[in-house]
């Protein structure tokens, strides 16, 4: 069977280039201009200068808008086309004379093309076999701001950006530790992108972090363009709704996680940051927990509990008592949905399947409208709709409070990830309660609790340390003081598991 | 492939299972309450007070001149078979899961069908065991008929309601299904249910607060609901019924009650003719010791009453005056003994039946159920010495701590 649509395979080919530098100054341009296709290409600046002190002719190639013209005037270009001759015979070679903060001599060309497209510059001189690559590179990317998704009251206010340099500059600033290491990892085939693999070497298990340098390493992709496309890549269960990676903005949560013996994974161009392994707790948690002071922070940790199962079961409990078990109601209000139901057309499924789509379509709308009129659809769909809808008899008064609860409760659920898996499970338990009324929503939630118990995320089991126990902190669904948190989460395997001395009472207190 | 049509027909399989008793609310039609009474041949008359939703509910302007209630009538075998008569008239399915009052006849409690009734109440999934019993002195179809309750609206808000605060007084006892199952099957004892009419029927002039029958009070306006003391049932049947101060005692001497407190009133030592008001709370459990190794069982109860006193008729300033207090409290203690070997009495010679709960204690004396049932606590009781005695305890006089100076008004 011939296939319909015949892939065009010739320019797919991976040209491991591995060809050594020539001699000859013309030769090496030539072969750098025909790759980049100059003079085609008005992305690759070439020039050419003349080598006062060492009377040699030089070429320099970089690209125009990854480095930083400033400095390759100031510190190549200048330097260079300068009279030194005053300076001794021996430091007379061209790294002393580049004055930049990292030099590096390559002898290949598919290395010298790496470099270019990260935005170094090259500096090919007349009679040497090899190239000078000088790190100027230099992107556009936004100041350091608020973090968006992951709010908080207390604590510090700074999200990662769209710069590794800065976001690593942002951990480094958290963690003053000589062992926090900065792994560098190419991938991507056609478009090389860095993933930056960070860990604190003597706390994180050198299992994990292979495992994790692996599976980045296995991925046969094209190009990865964000840190969103690498948590598909590396994540546990790609069909599962349940997220085995965390996805954070935030610098201080990353330190966080760093310290406890977990790795983190950073990319080029992506304001964002994974961390890996985790677990049901790591989702749940927001660093404001452990910013508040121990009461309040347990306080909106029960909130956020509750506000989970509200957003999770909420319609489905209705459905089932509505439908199988009307004697669970109290009287009064059991005879006012009825009257309110008495004119509604739809079965109550019918009627909940409606609101929710709605409220989800609500919610998808917001997210993707300008956000100048963004205000206004709130009001239309919510205040509106929702009047409209239980004027109409087309649902019953119950239904908005049911449905706008449960969507009030999906917004406490902190990590976007997890927010998706409840929204999405409540349907089902929507379906089920719909036609095996509570007994649907148990065996549900046993199917579900069994389903979680199974997953693991890089080797740790997704509900530890609860179930399987393993010693921790008992950071769980509520936390301890801070100075009680002593030992450092067993199921992550930290080589090091007490963070401090065990706290003990002091007599005189 | 072979796993995505498995799971496919798992999942077909799911719907093919579920849904079979799922029931919209509004195809429902919620009895509140059911009455019953003798009728003829093998059949019943059965009353079904089903509630209308739309009525105190936010959509009661749909619905201005229904009433709150549609009552209905049917001679049927039984409450069971009922339900589904009831559908000659009614358009949704009669459910009984929310049905709080079960009103019974006086003149069927007293037949010997009563017991009959409570077999399809045992059976029915739907019906609930915390329904309350009520006897009433008329039929139970002019009682549902004519229980008119204006402060509610909907007709379960009332049932619901009375029965909490009639409870709480202790004019009537908790009568609910599960306890005159329970007490029925132990065949030890007497039940208490509540005891209702509608209407004044020959009223009594002095009954003190309490000393009253369903009918006796002498009121007028509101409701014509009366629900005060209780009948006796001994044995699946009815055999008499005690006042409301005879329902206040009982719950005093009882092992365990859920009434706890209530305003009482009681002649002043001092000046016989003039009385005082008190709150009665209700101290912990009695004591009560049973000797049963003699023939005649000995029954001693010590029971500790604590009391507010909130009303002196008598203007003494009992306040002040420890030695008053102290001829106070033995004068109450006697006043409550006293009533309450009368209230005995009354129930081992007139009623013949442990009303007092005490063959629960009698058990304990017991190594075996079969010991104890061959001991026939029912014969026994009425030939029983029992001693009650009260302790009283005053704990205060009000807000207020002198008594108002009459004399000095007076002049």
């Amino acid at each position: 069977m011939s296939p319909f649509f015949k892939f065009n395979k010739e320019n797919n080919k991976n040209e491991l280039n591995k060809k050594v530098l020539f001699n000859n100054l013309e030769k090496n341009a030539r072969y750098l201009k025909t790759t980049f296709c100059y003079p085609r290409n008005k992305g690759l600046i070439f020039r050419e200068i003349y080598v006062k002190s060492i009377n040699k002719k030089a070429n320099i190639f970089f690209i125009d808008g990854m480095a930083n013209d400033k400095n390759i005037i100031d510190h190549i270009i200048y330097p260079l086309s300068e009279d030194i001759s005053t300076l001794k015979e021996e430091a007379k070679n061209i790294k002393n004379i580049i004055k930049a903060k990292d030099i590096k001599e390559l002898d290949c060309f598919h290395e010298i093309i790496d470099d270019i497209l990260i935005g170094n510059t090259i500096v090919l001189i007349e009679g040497h076999s090899v190239g000078f690559s000088v790190d100027t590179s230099k992107f556009e990317h936004r100041q350091v701001e608020k973090p968006i998704r992951e709010n908080v009251i207390k604590g510090p206010q700074e999200g990662f950006v769209e710069s590794s340099q800065i976001n690593l500059s942002l951990l480094r600033k958290r963690l003053r530790n000589e062992k926090l290491i900065t792994e560098r990892l190419t991938i991507g085939e056609r478009s090389k992108s860095v993933v930056e693999i960070i860990y604190i070497d003597d706390l994180a298990n050198s299992d994990i972090v292979n495992e994790v340098k692996d599976r980045i390493n296995e991925i046969q992709a094209d190009t990865i363009h964000t840190i969103d496309i690498l948590e598909q890549h590396i994540e546990e269960r790609p069909y599962s709704l349940v997220p085995t990676v965390l996805y954070t903005e935030r610098p201080d949560r990353v330190a966080a996680f760093l310290m406890e013996g977990h790795v983190a994974v950073l990319m080029d161009s992506s304001s964002d940051c994974l961390v890996l392994p985790v677990t049901f707790w790591s989702l749940f948690h927001t660093g404001e927990d452990m910013y508040q002071r121990w009461a309040y922070g347990n306080f909106i940790r029960i909130i956020r509990m509750i506000s989970l199962f509200i957003a999770l079961l909420t319609p489905s409990i209705y459905i089932a008592v509505s439908t199988f078990h009307s004697e669970m109601l109290p009287t009064d209000l059991l005879l006012a949905i009825t009257a309110t139901r008495e004119r509604v057309p739809f079965p109550v499924i019918i009627e909940v399947m409606i609101m929710e789509s709605a409220f989800e379509l609500l919610r998808e709308a917001g997210i993707r409208i300008p956000t100048p009129i963004g205000p206004t659809i709130g009001i239309v769909g919510a205040l509106i709709l929702g009047q409209a809808a239980v004027e109409a008899n087309i649902v019953s008064p119950i239904l908005v409070i049911i449905v706008a609860l449960t969507g009030l409760a999906s917004f406490a659920i902190p990590n976007n990830s997890l927010n998706f898996m409840i929204r999405i499970s409540r349907f089902m338990f929507l379906i089920l309660s719909s036609m095996l009324g509570a007994f649907g929503i148990m065996a549900g939630i046993a199917i579900t609790v069994s389903y979680l118990v199974s997953v693991k995320s890089f080797g740790v089991p997704f509900l530890a340390p609860l179930a399987p126990y393993y010693p921790s902190s008992k950071d769980t669904i509520f936390r301890l003081p801070v100075w009680m948190q002593w030992i450092r989460p067993a199921h992550v395997k930290p080589k090091n598991n007490i963070r401090k001395k065990k706290p003990r009472g002091r007599s005189n207190q | 492939m072979r796993f995505l049509k498995m799971s496919l027909l798992l999942i077909l399989s799911l719907f093919l299972t579920g849904c079979w008793d799922a029931l919209e609310l509004e195809e429902q039609a919620y009895v509140v309450a059911v009455g019953m009474d003798l009728g003829e041949g093998d059949n019943y008359y059965i009353t079904y007070q089903i509630g209308n939703p739309q009525v105190g509910s936010s959509d009661r302007a749909n619905a201005e001149r229904e009433p709150a209630s549609e009552i209905i009538t049917v001679l049927a075998p039984d409450k069971i078979s009922a339900r589904e008569l009831a559908n000659v008239s009614v358009s949704r399915r009669v459910t009984f899961s929310h049905a709080k009052t079960f009103i019974i006849s006086e003149e069927l409690a007293k037949s010997e069908k009563f017991l009959e009734v409570f077999e399809a109440v045992t059976r029915d999934p739907q019906i609930k065991r915390q329904m309350d019993i009520i006897i009433s002195k008329e039929r139970a179809e002019d009682f549902i008929r004519n229980n008119n309750p204006v402060l509610e609206t909907r007709p379960h808000k009332n049932y619901e309601l009375m029965d909490e605060r009639w409870k709480a007084s202790g004019l009537v006892p908790a009568s609910t299904i599960n306890r005159f199952l329970q007490r029925e099957e132990e065949d030890a004892g007497g039940f208490l249910a509540i005891y209702a009419t509608i209407g004044k029927t020959d009223t009594k002039a002095n009954g003190m607060e309490d000393k009253y029958k369903a009918g006796e009070v002498d009121k007028t306006g509101g409701n014509t609901l009366q629900m005060i003391g209780a009948a006796v049932i001994k044995e699946g049947r009815m055999i008499g019924t005690i006042n409301g101060e005879e329902n206040r005692l009982t719950l005093l001497l009882r092992p365990h009650t859920e009434a706890t407190s209530w305003y009482a009133t009681y002649p002043d030592p001092y000046k016989k003719e003039k009385h005082l008001t008190a709150r009665i709370l209700r101290q912990g459990k009695p004591k009560i010791k049973v000797d049963v190794s003699q023939s005649k069982p000995i029954i001693t109860v010590e029971a500790p009453v604590k009391m507010q006193i909130l009303l002196m008729r008598s203007f003494i300033d009992y306040v002040d005056d420890q030695e008053k207090q102290k001829f106070l409290t033995k004068a109450i203690e006697g006043y409550l003994n006293e009533a309450s070997m009368v209230l005995v009495k009354k129930a081992q010679n007139e009623l013949k039946v442990d009303i007092f709960q005490w063959s629960l204690s009698a058990r304990k004396e017991f190594l075996t159920i079969p010991e104890f049932e061959d001991y026939n606590w029912i014969d026994k009781f009425p030939q029983a010495d029992v001693r009650v005695n009260f302790k009283v305890q005053i704990t205060n006089f009000g807000k207020q701590l002198k008594p108002i100076n009459i004399n000095k008004i007076k002049e």
